[in-house]
């Protein structure tokens, strides 16, 4: 029994001795081996940086958007990915993606940016548009700006893709710069003042965020510059000198707003002279739709339609606001003109009720895209019914898809959003 | 005799492919060359370090502390392997995965351990060796039929000759089942032509090659 008892005890403290001595091993060698994999399993992650910076001695992470709260940066616009600090450098690495090129399939770049906040290199990690903007050039040019962008222009041709790669680039700057990371950079009042203005006045600008104006002659000697939407939505005026420069905005109605670089409405304090010489100057050019509205909506209505111009404060893809009056009933009639491909102008025409429903909707032209869908049918017939009944808590947007013309579907969803927008501007202002 | 024991040891009882004793790294890392050779020279260095520990452990481990001592033994040194393996070898680690860690409790090695356990240093060393090449062998051998015929390539360089006469079945665990089978039935016949019927008598429930227990038996 004593063997027995022996044998027991010398087996268990080799199993205990041999579980004892592995533990040791094991944890040595983990102390190790850790640091490498974790460095390892980061490496598909930093890939990207590396080929950005193959010099770069390492990268912290400060920011993942799949975590969010782990991050003591805020205000991170979502197109930012993950947000590095480049060892030993003082400088920052950032990797974006965005879905707001031409096809919408994600763009993935990436960009770094040394401790005065110049770019050091910019690259496409993925980019899956029909049309290629310049992947291997366009980023470089990229290279030496700082936050304010000045001196990088947008693709011709290729707008979408690189007007997206442009603001995913800004948006990884607003990130760095409202953190502290960096100090924003200097840009001139003309710059900032053109970047307000697709934000302030959405109908002289494209799906894709860039403006389409013609640039004319202002009368007004206050007028330092104007721009003439190409759709006819309205006009925009720089007026002031240096950095008191500020932006004139006035809207298919004659309506006039003023805004300085930081996109703050300032005009109750702008000078009224300058105000009303944009006034006029827009009025002496604005194109005339009333004759032609009035025959497109006597169509939807009936021929004893009675007509009222009205007069909005939205600035969006609506140009015309009428009340209707037609077999005892009243409706409100809205023009829209929105960009559709090759930014040619889309103009869809609606029939509200006094509810604020889509009764009629109708359109000069759908498909400019004839020349490239040559086997293309829409049943517009159909397509238009769809329409009836909508208001703005039931419309979707899907109800504006047509398969295969994206530019198209997605002119007609801006449109009738801006006229339920402009419908809430009538009740709000007693045109209702 | 010296020849037969190596054929027999490669062909007769083959761990892998004829005793079928641990076969999932077989046919979990065949898929791809390298990391069928990966697998092996993993098997390999375990089976050496594992046997090598157990044979010096001997004295100190009574016979029914023999299994226990070789389980932890061999989860130990698989449990090194891996960290090593995972540090300085990340892309062949990813595809092997967690057939990497399923390791520790691979019949092979356990049993090729606990048998180490009754035998001399040297010769301890001598059979991980040999058994260890054996099943690198037999995995590199299911691993380039799978790779060239399932994925017409070969260590990952493609084969644009092949690359239209793919057989993707060959690619799944079935197919390594197959390519599996058509070897063992090789190595019989191979076996069969080469050795004489009472050699095989160690074929079912046989132990690995051990030259002590045939030295007595032929004597």
């Amino acid at each position: 029994m004593e063997v027995k008892n022996n044998g027991l005890t010398k087996g268990l403290l080799t199993l205990v001795l041999i579980v004892a001595v592995f533990f040791c091993i094991l944890f040595g060698i983990n102390s190790y081996t850790a640091p490498i994999i974790e460095w390892n399993d980061n490496a598909a992650l930093l890939a990207p940086l590396f080929k950005l910076l193959p010099d770069a001695p390492g990268f912290e992470l400060l920011y993942d958007y799949t975590v969010p709260d782990n991050s003591s940066l805020a205000n991170i616009p979502s197109t930012v990915r993950y947000i590095h600090a480049i060892a030993e450098n003082g400088g920052y690495a950032v990797q974006l993606s965005t879905t707001e090129g031409f096809t919408g399939d994600p763009i993935d770049l990436s960009f770094a940016v040394d401790p005065d906040g110049k770019i050091l290199n910019a690259q496409v990690d993925a980019y899956a548009d029909t049309k290629d903007m310049g992947v291997d050039d366009y980023p470089l040019t990229y290279i030496g700006q700082d936050s304010a962008l000045s001196d990088v222009s947008i693709v011709a041709g290729v707008t979408y893709s690189s007007s997206a790669f442009k603001r995913a680039i800004a948006d990884g700057f607003l990130a760095l710069t409202e953190n502290g990371l960096v100090a924003e950079g200097y840009k001139d009042p003309v710059q900032a003042l053109t970047e307000v203005l697709p934000l302030v006045f959405p109908g002289i600008a494209n799906n894709a965020g860039v403006v389409q104006a013609e640039e004319t002659q202002p009368t007004g000697a206050l007028l330092s510059s104007a721009m003439k939407s190409t759709i006819d939505t309205g006009m925009a005026y720089f007026a002031g000198e240096g950095d008191d420069l500020y932006l004139i905005t006035v809207n298919a109605f004659g309506v006039v707003k003023a805004y300085d670089t930081k996109g703050r409405d300032i005009t109750d304090s702008a000078p009224a002279e300058a105000l009303e010489q944009a006034k006029a100057d827009a009025e002496a050019s604005a194109a005339d739709f009333l004759k032609k509205d009035t025959r497109a909506f006597k169509k939807l209505t009936g021929d004893d339609m009675e007509l009222t111009e009205l007069s909005l404060n939205t600035f969006n893809s609506v140009t015309g606001a009428y009340k209707l009056l037609s077999g005892g009933n009243t409706y409100y009639g809205f023009t829209s003109r929105t960009f559709g491909f090759g930014d040619m102008a889309i103009v869809t025409r609606y029939v509200l009720d006094e509810n604020g429903a889509i009764v009629k909707m109708n359109a000069d032209e759908l498909i400019l895209e004839k020349d490239y869908f040559s086997n293309y049918t829409l049943d517009e017939a159909s397509y238009k019914e769809g329409f009836q009944g909508l208001t703005e808590s039931t419309f979707t947007g899907d109800e504006t898809l047509i398969t295969g013309a994206t530019m198209t579907s997605n002119a007609v969803k801006s449109a009738v959003r801006d006229i339920f927008e402009a419908f809430h501007d009538l009740k709000e202002n007693g045109g209702i | 005799m010296t020849e037969h024991k190596s054929l027999r040891a490669f062909a007769a009882e083959n761990p892998a492919l004829i005793l079928v004793l641990g076969i999932c790294p077989l046919y979990a890392s065949t898929v791809d060359v390298r990391a069928a050779f990966a697998m092996g020279c993993l098997v390999l260095a375990a089976l050496l370090v594992s046997g090598l520990i157990m044979a010096l452990l001997k004295r100190c481990i009574p016979q029914q502390f023999t299994l226990p001592a070789a389980f932890l033994v061999c989860a130990g040194v698989v449990s090194v392997f891996e960290l090593l393996f995972h540090a300085w070898f990340p892309d062949i680690y990813k595809i092997l995965g967690v057939y990497v860690s399923a390791l520790s409790v691979n019949l092979l090695l356990v049993a090729a351990a606990a048998d180490s356990c009754e035998q001399k240093a040297e010769k301890a060393i001598g059979q991980a060796l040999l058994l260890g090449f054996i099943f690198l062998a037999s995995l590199l051998a299911v691993a380039v039929i799978r790779e060239v015929f399932g994925n017409a390539s070969f260590a990952g360089i493609e084969i644009p000759s092949l690359k239209d006469y793919r057989i993707n079945v060959l690619l799944q665990p079935g197919g390594a089942l197959l390519i599996g089978a058509f070897l063992a039935a090789a190595l019989n016949a191979v076996a069969a032509k080469a050795l004489s019927s009472d050699s095989f008598s160690g074929w079912f429930g046989s132990s690995f090659p051990n030259a002590e227990k045939e030295e007595e038996s032929e004597s």
